[in-house]
């Protein structure tokens, strides 16, 4: 399989703290990954320097042959790099369908503002694909119904849905999830992760950081475990569930808890 | 109709006038950038064009040559201030404007210094006034479709999002700053042309007032909003005499009551009665038979989203 995104020793430091310290890893293409790890371990970091959301330090990004670690977090979303948030973030006052396709957009900001601005014509059709692809994103996370509702109005899973339908309305060929099941119930998770792996069976590249260890493992095909900034297992995700060094960086705290008690 | 249009014609010129200012307050402000300038262009297109005027510049020439070199110059002063947030921001135009009143105090025969110019030789009749608000609606109003429109609301409510969307936040403010130059300029040549007189006391901190409390009482979601803040600020203390020289209270109180109860302004305010007074419309038409055929139809789609608030409260 073809490399889709190569993260070469990547260095994010905020001040003293190293909050990914040297990472370096290669996402094939068509693959569900899966990034775990403790509290404060670097996960969200690495997500967000991927997005180029945050700067990083050091280190060199390659997204299907291209070099993006010096662009912009916008031009890094219409090169085809989507992102979900860990906290709820829709547009409260606009519809369902207006929120979903404000990630179709992703794509089409790159004409310009004045074309987007003075040109109907020039986005009329812009305008049609955005709205067909918000409604396939709409139809696949069973948000069909809905698409006038505000999204402010809707009950928190489905906001969380209709997050990851936005992500998917802008087409990406990588996805980060960044807990995207965070205050759902078993059933939501299930749905989500069902989701998911039909997106894999399409040959969307994908990436899932979670604290849901049972999630993982029927999700993911292959499984980074990071802490202190660093990749500290990886591999079949059942086999890094077992790892005793990972066992020993997510139930420390626990351990250590006993020990004192 | 005749006698009381001819009484009243002066407050549709500045209605025209204000309703072009107000759009260069909602343009800001509609992308959550907290700006004043629009007043100081306001000035310099005031003075500008009462130059031009001076020189037998033609009106629409001038015009032209306001709202290109307001547009530029705006984007000039967005480069540098395109980083500045919220209150920052604010405090920053706020000092562009006062430079600027000083700059009118003391300059020379070009802006009569603290008297102004008056007696400037042009005209402009009420239509001309409304073909330009109308075409400056125009404008703004092609902001608020598709994809800009939608890329501008989130620039307002969510800047991290609108990146990770694909819009480049400060392009897209930088552009939104010289629009709105653009506008304020272009509502100082209509306030020259009509009124033919300028002088530093007629865009100070009253105009900033008004401008502001134009866009927030109106609405700033959309270019309606403006026209309504425009038709509130000019006739209200028509409307309402006894108010008189509290004018300047009133618009406070309602700027405070609008941003406490109804952020959407009276604009929001209409918005929300119009869809209550359609749903309950609907309700009526549809009878007793029809609304449960509906609902039928949409819950079996959506199985989720009918259980989710007690399943996220047990979760």
């Amino acid at each position: 399989m073809s490399v889709l995104l190569e993260v070469a020793d990547v260095n994010v430091h905020f001040g003293g703290v190293r909050a990914v310290d040297g990472i370096d890893f290669d996402l094939e293409t068509g693959c569900l990954y899966g990034l775990v790890g403790p509290n404060g371990s670097g996960k969200s970091t690495l997500l967000g320097a991927l997005s180029r959301m945050t700067n990083l330090t050091s280190g060199r990004l390659v997204f299907a042959g291209e070099e993006y670690q010096t662009y912009s977090p916008a031009k890094t979303a219409r090169m085809g790099i989507g992102r979900t948030f860990q906290a709820v973030r829709l547009i409260p006052g606009l519809s369902v369908l207006e929120n979903v396709m404000l990630g179709g957009d992703a794509r089409t900001a790159g004409v310009g503002i004045f074309a987007n601005w003075l040109l109907p014509w020039r986005t009329r059709n812009c305008e049609r694909s955005c709205r067909e692809g918000a409604m396939e994103a709409i139809e696949r996370l069973e948000l069909t119904g809905l698409e006038k509702r505000t999204a402010g109005m809707l009950p928190y899973g489905t906001q969380r849905r209709v997050e990851i339908a936005r992500a998917l309305a802008a087409k990406p060929d990588l996805l980060l999830f960044d807990e995207p099941t965070a205050g759902m119930n078993r059933e939501e998770r299930d749905e989500v992760g069902e989701v998911m792996r039909s997106l894999r069976g399409q040959g969307l590249t994908q990436v899932l950081v979670e604290h849901d260890m049972q999630m993982i493992t029927e999700v993911c095909d292959y499984v980074f475990v990071m802490n202190f900034g660093k990749v500290i297992a990886q591999g079949d995700p059942e086999a890094v569930v077992a790892d005793p060094l990972v066992q020993e960086a997510y139930l420390g705290k626990r351990g250590s808890k006993n020990a004192t008690a | 109709m005749n006698a009381w249009y001819s009484a009243h014609v002066v407050l549709f010129q500045t209605t025209a006038i204000y309703a072009v200012l107000a759009l260069s307050f909602q343009v800001v402000l509609r992308s959550g950038v907290f700006s004043f300038a629009s007043v100081g262009f306001f000035g310099i297109g005031a003075y500008v064009s009462a130059n031009l005027a001076k020189h037998g510049v033609s009106g629409v020439l001038s015009m032209i040559i306001v709202f290109v070199g307001s547009a530029i110059f705006g984007y000039a002063l967005s480069l540098p201030l395109v980083r500045l947030r919220g209150l920052y921001l604010g405090m920053v135009t706020f000092a562009f404007d006062q430079i600027l009143i000083v700059v009118a105090n003391n300059g020379g025969t070009y802006t009569g210094g603290p008297v102004g110019l008056f007696g400037i030789p042009f005209d402009v009749s009420t239509l001309e006034l409304f073909i330009v608000a109308a075409i400056c609606l125009l404008l703004v109003s092609q902001l608020e479709r598709r994809s800009i429109g939608r890329s501008i609301s989130v620039l307002r409510v969510d800047e991290q999002l609108a990146r990770s969307m694909g819009v480049e936040v400060n392009r897209q403010r930088n552009f939104i700053f010289a629009l709105s130059a653009a506008l304020g300029g272009l509502a100082g040549v209509l306030n020259t042309f009509n009124f033919s007189t300028i002088a530093p006391g007629g865009f100070g901190f009253d105009l900033i007032v008004a401008g502001l409390t134009m866009a927030v009482v109106g609405g700033i979601g959309s270019w309606l909003g403006a026209v309504i803040g425009a038709l509130i600020v000019v006739w209200f203390p028509q409307v309402f005499t006894f108010v008189g020289s509290y004018k300047a209270i009133v618009y406070g109180v309602l700027v405070i009551l609008v941003v406490a109860y109804e952020p959407g302004g009276v604009l929001g305010l209409l918005q929300r009665g119009v869809r209550a007074i359609a749903a309950l419309i609907e309700k009526r038409s549809s009878g007793g038979a029809e609304v449960p055929v509906e609902e039928k139809k949409v819950v079996p789609s959506v199985p989720p989203p009918a259980t989710t608030p007690q399943k996220g409260v047990t979760a």
